[in-house]
């Protein structure tokens, strides 16, 4: 009889030993799986702030390069066809004539403040045979600062009339 | 045991740091009052005086001439007085400028008349292209705050 209590005995610590196994078990999963959740929540919240910083100020240089961008397009459109307008006979050599040296008095005056801009000219259509005779300049014009780059290809009607 | 015991002890230290962590930057991020401020940061300044010399480059003349662009009629016209009467309604009242035009080759005071504000602090550098029919011009705006 007292073997039997002594044995019971020792069966219920063995029991209780591997019951506070098993629970401190299952509170080590239950705190990993926690702390996991939590760096992740934590590290999506940091990369989230540093990517809207990010996209704001690229967003921002972009936008500010556009706009350099159409006033300088529009000066160098406007001063190109101010000056063939002014010719009464124009041959390809006086358009990349006109075309590069408007290019590279712009590019030069804007070089000071940083910005790359550039104009090739890529085809010349003369239209003869249409009415009216129209003249067309093929080109890729672009403006970079920094990380930031624009282009354009464009047809530009530099042109029309009747001889 | 004792392992299983440190194990634990360690991983609630990490998320006790982790939740003060996180308690901290969100409380950081919802007290910071908004700055009122009447002087600008340097970056803020710049985009200030670039805004204001593209709005008057985009703002057209009233008789179309010099490609249809105010801030081109006023250079090429020499026009110092009103030049600054439009500023004066784009900049504020403590944003003092002198104005250079730039060539290409050479660099001339156009505003103040005679000689340079001499600038107080940090100076900002603003710029925009003018045209006529012969001629291509930098507008350059050198601009601090007091």
């Amino acid at each position: 009889m007292k073997i039997e209590k002594v044995l019971n005995n020792n069966n219920r610590f063995i029991k209780w030993g591997e019951y506070r196994m098993r629970r401190q078990k299952a509170q080590l999963i239950l705190l990993a799986a926690i702390t996991i959740a939590i760096s992740i929540v934590a590290m999506s919240l940091i990369a989230n702030n540093l990517m809207n910083v990010g996209i704001k100020t690229y967003k921002k240089e972009q936008a500010s390069l556009f706009r350099r961008y159409n006033s300088i397009r529009s000066i160098f459109l406007r001063t190109i066809s101010s000056a063939i307008g002014s010719m009464t006979y124009v041959s390809d050599d006086d358009i990349y004539r006109v075309v590069n040296t408007t290019r590279d008095k712009i590019s030069l005056l804007e070089s000071r403040y940083g910005y790359n801009f550039n104009v090739e000219v890529t085809g010349i259509e003369k239209n003869i045979n249409t009415k009216p005779q129209t003249l067309y300049v093929d080109m890729r014009m672009s403006l970079s600062s920094g990380d930031s780059y624009i282009d354009e290809d464009m047809s530009y009607l530099l042109w029309s009339g009747n001889y | 045991m004792r392992e299983n015991k440190a194990q634990l002890h360690v991983l609630e230290a990490v998320v006790a740091v982790a939740i003060v962590f996180l308690a901290l930057m969100f409380v950081y991020q919802q007290a910071t009052a908004p700055s009122v401020s009447s002087t600008y940061p340097s970056s803020q300044l710049k985009s200030l005086c670039d805004d204001a010399l593209f709005a008057l480059w985009s703002t057209p003349t009233e008789d179309r001439s010099y490609g249809n662009c105010l801030l081109a009629k006023l250079v090429f016209t020499n026009d110092k007085e009103g030049f600054v009467e439009n500023m004066s309604g784009l900049l504020p009242e403590n944003v003092f400028y002198n104005v250079w035009i730039y060539d290409g080759v050479n660099r001339s005071l156009w505003y103040p008349k005679d000689e340079p504000l001499t600038p107080i602090g940090s100076v900002v550098v603003a710029h925009q292209l003018v045209s006529n029919s012969t001629q291509i011009l930098v507008v350059e705006m050198e601009a601090w705050e007091v």
